[in-house]
């Protein structure tokens, strides 16, 4: 009897590791990296303007993003681009193959107003812009992170059709904003 | 004599029509078809976080109502709308646009993506020469969480048309 009931014993926790390795291996990851706090950098721009006309902007300097990570969902994330007077939702991806150095990223975000034309009419919400960003965190010593490279497409308020680049953002101060949801 | 000269004039006034047609014909730019190419894109699967990169044919239909666009994807099942402005100095020949998918919102739910592609139309002294080509990047978040961004070209094929939707 005493024999029965160890192989039962031992047979449920065994039952019960196997189903939290299962749930371990096939939940989603919750982990992701922060990307709170305040971000300075550079910005290249090629424009083309309402009536048609190009341009480049050239090199924009010390321009400010500030973001937050949502409290619920560690890999959302809500940007606020000072100059730009613009905010985002975003969802932050870890890269494999992170040393114990450094750890990579990548973050799409999408600003609030972005949604397509209505079908047959040329009315695309100003302000509509996606961004493609890659992170670089160091994991040890003093070196900020950076955003290394960031790619964007808008539809700006003015009417204008951009095409941005972005250049070493670096984390200047990672106390959290509170950059609310759009 | 009369009826001579009346006949002429029908004839070159006729002959102004369809001269003024094909004219403006060739100098307006229509983008509406059927487009082909490839989209190389790069970027990070969201199953494991590996670097991932891939080509991809693609089949576009296009139409364009007055500065409005729409593109379906064919291959993908994603359908885009936005808007084209043509260029300032040389509006029979190029322009940019800008196209949203139907489904892309704040929220990012799977297959948002953005495009913005500039165009050329090859003419030669007003007339039409050679294929509409288009070439451009686009932001893309595609399926189980994969990020990537994208660069298409595409070369117009054939006349089509379909009804913008979303």
């Amino acid at each position: 009897m005493k024999r029965l009931l160890g192989n039962r014993l031992a047979s449920t926790l065994g039952g019960a590791a196997l189903a939290f390795t299962c749930v371990g291996l096939l939940a989603p990851s919750a982990h992701a990296v922060s990307l709170t706090g305040t971000w300075v950098g550079n910005e290249t721009c090629t424009f083309v303007t309402s009536a048609g006309d190009t341009d480049k902007t050239g090199k924009m300097k010390n321009l400010t993003v500030k973001i937050s990570q949502d409290s619920g969902d560690p890999t959302l994330h809500h940007m606020y681009f000072v100059e730009n007077n613009r905010y985002y939702s975003g969802i932050v991806l870890d890269e494999a193959g992170n040393s114990v150095k450094t750890q990579k990223a990548v973050a799409t975000f999408a600003s609030c107003p972005t949604a397509p034309a209505t079908p047959g009419l040329a009315d695309l919400p100003v302000g509509s812009e996606m961004v493609h960003a890659n992170f670089v965190f160091n994991l040890v010593g003093t070196v900020l992170d950076k955003l290394a490279t960031g790619f964007s497409l808008v539809y700006a308020e003015d009417g204008s059709q951009q095409s941005c680049k972005w250049n070493t953002f670096k984390r200047v101060d990672d106390t959290d904003p509170l950059i609310p949801p759009c | 004599m009369k009826r001579r000269i009346e006949r002429g004039l029908a004839t070159g006034v006729a002959l102004a029509i369809v001269c003024a047609m094909f004219v403006t014909r060739a100098e307006a730019i229509d983008l509406s078809g059927t487009w082909e190419g490839k989209r190389t894109c790069t970027g990070i699967s969201g199953g494991d976080g590996t670097h991932d990169n891939f080509p991809q044919d693609m089949i576009v239909v296009v139409s364009q109502t007055g500065s409005a666009l729409y593109f379906h994807f064919i291959n993908d099942a994603t359908r885009y709308n936005g808007q084209l402005v043509l260029d300032a100095s040389a509006p029979g020949k190029r322009g940019t646009a800008t196209l949203v998918e139907c489904g892309t919102s704040k929220d990012l739910p799977e297959k948002s993506e953005m495009v913005q592609v500039d165009f050329t139309n090859f003419t030669k002294k007003g007339l039409f020469v050679g294929p509409h080509k288009m070439s451009g990047d686009s932001v893309l978040l595609w399926q189980h969480g994969d990020q990537f961004t994208c660069k298409w070209n595409l070369t117009w094929m054939r006349s089509h048309t379909e009804a913008p939707q979303c």
